[in-house]
């Protein structure tokens, strides 16, 4: 090469090397979503990154709000259900069970064992479903696009299961204030034992493809840590809070319905790959509650009694003037209901607490400091359904 | 150096583990339909598009009063010769009042059930119809009235 054009070269270079670095010492600022592949739902993050390094985070909320708190205090109890299906429509079935729930407890209405029974088989397979979802989904945003499918092709038969119990394949609607709105149908017990003996080899295979791929634990390990004290500070709970190895769950914890008749255990992070609280632990206590919930419904299946679905309750009935807070586990986290009555047919106000809520807001706390596409993974892990926000 | 070709071959060991699992089902039986051509059969207790049988009805607004999202929209009127149906548990029913107008949007409603689970007589019902996409908002809305 002659002399002058590897110095016209190296005079190249340094002017790259300079606009780069005044574009280094500038702050981009991005904006994820509303609308963002990677988004699960309608969220909008603002983030401010030097370089590849993000400084900043900014959510902003709101695209999904539909006023439900106050749409409840125009509806009466019953009419109410089916809004609480779409406050986390990937566990329909558990914010209903947690409606139905409060409103039993506040108007202090006796359930039939059978309709507890159904309830926590519901619950539990909606769990799976749910965590499923963030089996796919956590592979999609690490960049592996298989897994997706199969958690799909599982999900698909609990969504069958819903299907033959109340019709419908996403908005279920069954619970009802008193218990279910239907016994269960003809073939559904033989249906949720092939379920569970299909399913349990299903996420050994999970694990083969993903949970211990070297790839993806290099990708997820040590990435966007929660430590526990900044886990409870910003009242995080459910899978998200026993990843950082704090060992909560209020199925134990606080019990509500059948649950202290069930052996099963709460999976706690020890932090096997990496540090207690990173991204791989918040992904594989979930792969781990599957097979708890598993055994859950197992049982369940077992000892279900038979008798009444449903304890009639008046169409127009009126609840005590009182208040109540009931919290339950959902497979985000805890969802609560805070229900003031005074005594009229519909409520007089009612608030919902919900997990992901809680959990946005650790966000900016984790993934400050760490690569913009760190910040995609750790927003998946921390398993986010925006209209549960927003409400 | 051996630490990083170690490293290599684990990743590359870790991939091909994944790859058994993907190659046994590309040769497995696909769990996919091939919608419009091939449909799967709805089950028992779906819950598709409202329809109402105005004959049945007796005109007691109970759907129309639980219904969440008030989507139905019905007007009565008194008949001189009451005709006579069925309820659900197979009594008999004087129907004193015809229905004059019995529309359902069904871009609003959404399927709850509510409004089937407590018609005295069954009138109104969640059929198994579930492709009801139309060009225009009218068209949404279902007039069930003769
Ligand atoms: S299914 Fe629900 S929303 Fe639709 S018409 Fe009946 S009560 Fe109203
Ligand atoms: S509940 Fe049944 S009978 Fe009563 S008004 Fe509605 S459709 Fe008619």
């Amino acid at each position: 090469m002659p002399e002058s054009e590897t110095a016209k070269q190296s005079e190249g270079f340094s002017e790259l090397s300079r606009a780069v670095s005044t574009f280094v010492g500038e702050e981009l600022v991005i904006n994820f979503g509303p609308q963002h592949p990677s988004m699960h739902g309608v969220l909008r993050l603002i983030v401010k990154s030097e370089g590849e390094i993000v400084s900043e985070i900014t959510p902003v909320i709101g695209y999904l709000h539909r006023g439900m708190e106050k749409i409840a205090e125009r509806l009466n109890y019953h009419q109410f259900m089916p809004y609480t299906d779409r406050i986390d429509y990937l566990a329909s079935m558990n914010c209903n069970f947690a409606y139905a729930a409060t409103v039993e407890k506040l108007a202090g209405i006796e359930i039939p064992k059978r309709a507890e029974y159904i309830r926590v088989i519901m619950a539990e397979l909606n769990r799976i479903a749910s965590h499923l979802v963030f089996f796919g989904t956590a592979g999609l945003e690490s960049g592996a696009w298989t897994p997706i499918v199969y958690a799909f092709r599982e999900r698909e038969y609990i969504v069958d299961l819903f299907d033959m119990t109340c019709g419908q394949r996403l908005t279920y609607n069954y619970f009802r204030i008193g218990g279910v709105a239907d016994d269960l149908p003809k073939g559904f017990m033989e249906k949720a034992r092939a379920f569970c003996d299909y399913f349990e080899p299903k996420i050994k295979e999970y694990n083969e493809l993903l949970s211990y791929n070297e790839i993806f634990i290099k990708r997820t390990a040590n990435v966007a840590v929660l430590p526990p004290e900044t886990a409870v500070k910003y009242s995080v709970t459910g899978p998200n809070l026993r990843a950082s190895g704090v060992k909560w769950d209020l199925r134990k914890n606080e019990p509500y319905s059948i649950y202290p008749e069930i052996d099963f255990d709460i999976p706690v992070s020890s932090g096997e790959k990496g540090m207690v609280g990173d991204t791989w632990n918040r992904y594989i206590i979930r792969m781990r509650e599957m097979e708890e919930s598993v055994k859950i419904i197992r049982q369940c299946l077992d000892k279900i009694p038979e008798g009444d679905y449903l304890t009639k309750v008046p169409r127009l009935f009126k609840a005590p003037p009182g208040e109540v807070y009931c919290r339950f586990e959902n497979p985000r986290g805890e969802l609560g209901f805070y229900l003031i009555s005074d005594g009229g047919k519909s409520p007089y106000r009612l608030k919902i607490r919900t997990p992901s809520f809680a959990h946005l807001w650790v966000l900016p706390e984790i993934s400050t400091g760490g690569m913009i596409s760190d910040l995609i993974v750790a927003f998946g892990s921390l398993d986010l359904v925006v209209p549960e926000i927003d409400r | 150096m051996i630490k990083y070709f170690k490293q290599i071959i684990t990743e590359l060991w870790s991939i091909l583990k994944g790859m058994k699992i993907t190659i046994k089902y590309f040769f497995a039986k696909p769990t996919t339909v091939q919608y419009p051509e091939e449909r799967i059969q709805m089950t028992e207790r779906f819950r598709g598009m409202v329809k109402a049988d105005t004959d049945k009805c007796i005109s007691c607004l109970y759907c129309v009063n639980i219904c969440p999202v008030s989507c139905i929209d019905l007007e009565g009127e008194k008949s001189d010769a009451p005709a006579k149906v069925m309820n659900k548990e197979g009594k008999a029913m004087k129907r004193i009042k015809t229905v004059t107008k019995f529309d359902v949007n069904i871009a609003q409603c959404i399927q709850c059930g509510f409004c089937a689970e407590g018609c005295p007589t069954a009138a109104i019902y969640l059929s198994k119809e579930h492709e009801n996409s139309a060009l225009s908002r009218e068209e949404l809305i279902k007039h069930y009235a003769k």
